[in-house]
């Protein structure tokens, strides 16, 4: 047995619950592409730790808050 | 808020510039092949102006996107060469001239690059939607451009396509019967084509490796694609707003 780590964001969440933020207006707040926020949203991509610090002082919350480490246990 | 969406998904000037770079490469080189040289730049110039930092269009996932998909050609690249290498060096099947076999590289190399691409922006999914949409217009182009003479041959050989666009949109629903549907049909397309051929006779007759690669390669990526399970890509705007009350 081996720990793999994932990480979960909660950044669709906070962006719906901010006055219904678009994709596109957090893209252009934050300075990145709305592709990049789709894709933090799916999992597919993990935030650097600049774009992460930055989306939660845009939300004004913690970065655990948005992004946290979840640990599973896989076989290997 | 709409207008900044809209300048958000125009291409960036330098997409332009080296989009027009390889059309004009590759229209001129009908006229001389040293023409070539402006689709080399064209496709890697913009990276290669990135890269030394003199270009700054692409954000930190787009980046990150383009170093995989690089690294994803490397690998495929340096193989496919490697195993060319080999099969010159031990005498193995006739390899035709260097132009043939510099080019097989390059295809391979823009082909990993370009689906590792699509799979980093979209996910598998919308990935193989997509090549099967590019797959069915680029046969009508074909043989629109090709049977413009005979309107009977244009329609039947369109007609070719119908499948592809039919099976995007199956893919929709049904993602594992089209994936089926489509290893069937590149099976087919294999022994149609005679690809079996391709370790017995001449590497380069009648385009092999470039069938196998562009015609072949799509439908079993496609395939692949639609056989991984995933969500359903959230929907942007108000629209998502309105389901949370």
């Amino acid at each position: 047995m081996r720990q793999k780590d994932s990480i979960r964001n909660h950044l669709r969440r906070h962006r719906l619950l901010a006055d219904g933020m678009t994709q596109q207006d957090l893209a252009d707040r934050v300075g990145v592409t709305r592709q990049t926020i789709l894709s933090i949203e799916k999992g597919r991509y993990n935030p650097s730790v600049g774009l992460a610090l930055r989306l939660a002082r845009l939300f004004d919350v913690p970065v655990e808050t948005l992004f946290e480490l979840e640990q599973e246990e896989a076989d290997g | 808020m709409a207008r900044s969406d809209e300048r958000r998904r125009r291409p960036t000037p330098a997409g332009i510039v080296g989009g027009a770079l390889v059309i004009a490469g590759f229209a001129l080189s009908s006229i001389d092949w040293g023409f070539l040289a402006l689709a080399a730049v064209g496709t890697f110039g913009p990276g290669i102006l990135r890269e030394l930092g003199l270009l700054k269009d692409h954000d930190e996932f787009q980046r990150r996107a383009a170093h995989r998909a690089g690294y994803h050609a490397y690998l495929v690249g340096g193989l496919v060469a490697f195993l060319l290498v080999a099969a010159i060096r031990s005498g193995g099947p006739e390899m035709g001239d260097l132009g043939e076999v510099a080019t097989l590289l390059l295809v391979v190399l823009w082909f990993t690059w370009f689906l590792s691409s699509l799979l980093a922006y979209w996910g598998p999914k919308r990935t193989a939607m997509t090549i099967l949409l590019i797959f069915g217009a680029v046969w009508l182009l074909f043989n629109i451009l090709g049977n413009i003479g005979s309107p009977m041959a244009m329609f039947m050989q369109c007609l070719v396509a119908v499948p592809f666009f039919a099976l995007a949109l199956v893919a929709r629903k049904w993602p594992r019967v089209a994936g089926v549907i489509l290893l069937a049909t590149a099976g087919a397309a294999f022994v149609f084509f005679d690809l079996y051929e391709i370790l017995t006779e001449p590497l380069f007759d009648r385009g092999r490796p470039f069938v196998l690669i562009l015609f072949i390669g799509p439908l079993v990526a496609s395939a692949i694609g639609l056989f991984r399970r995933e969500e359903e890509p959230p929907t942007d705007g108000e629209r998502e707003l309105r389901t949370y009350g």
